[in-house]
């Protein structure tokens, strides 16, 4: 079961970018790659959040408590690394501005562009690190 | 770190979910401490050993090294 929702998640991901890149070579010449971005980072985030909630519902119906203190721990150090992460993204955005498009003349970033990025990787990395820590199943 | 979770298992015929029912945890953490892959606290310890009807120190191994590296 658990392999069965792993394969219809990565196909559901794979179609997703394979739409977007297809919608994007196609497209509008208007149309930015950063737009992608701003519409594949939400539907991820949707992708995480239901699969968390599919869990939980799993575990509740199975009379498992949804939560427990290893996951409690593991949001905790999945949060806490996040945050690092997204001080490194802070960072990477200001260096940006300054050595790529000051220095090189790619497009600046505007600061929404800046704030949704932040918010979007943060929530994307704290997803990320809690799948990992999972499965890996612990942290110290 | 070591367990005999699985052996004390065994014994009352529980599988890891009727244990992890027990002591009110998911399934998988269950698993990893079986595995030695997550140290549980020792309020859950104390909880699986009694769930178990045995002690900690009988559930739960020690080799030095693994006080060394705590």
């Amino acid at each position: 079961m658990k392999e069965k929702m792993s394969i219809i998640i990565s196909a559901g991901i794979a179609l997703l970018i394979i739409m977007l890149t297809t919608f994007y070579i196609l497209g509008p010449e208007t149309l930015k790659l950063s737009n992608l971005l701003m519409i594949f980072i939400p539907i991820m985030l949707i992708i995480g959040a239901i699969t968390i909630l599919w869990d939980r519902i799993k575990n509740m119906k199975a009379g498992l408590p949804s939560e427990d203190e290893r996951a409690k721990k593991l949001h905790w150090k999945a949060g806490a690394y996040a945050y690092y992460v997204t001080l490194w993204i802070a960072i990477g955005t200001m260096w940006y501005n300054i050595i790529f498009s000051d220095i090189f003349g790619f497009p600046q970033l505007t600061a929404g562009q800046v704030v949704a990025t932040i918010v979007l990787l943060s929530a994307m990395c704290w997803f990320i690190f809690q799948f990992y820590f999972r499965r890996q199943g612990d942290i110290e | 770190m070591r367990t005999r979770i699985k052996e004390f298992r065994a014994r009352y015929d529980l599988t890891q979910e009727d244990l992890a029912r027990k002591v009110g945890v998911r399934r998988e953490t269950i698993l990893f401490i079986e595995k030695g892959k997550y140290n549980p606290s020792l309020k859950l310890a104390y909880t699986i050993a009694k769930a178990l009807q045995t002690t900690i120190d009988e559930l739960f191994i020690f080799s030095e090294e693994d006080l060394r590296t705590a």
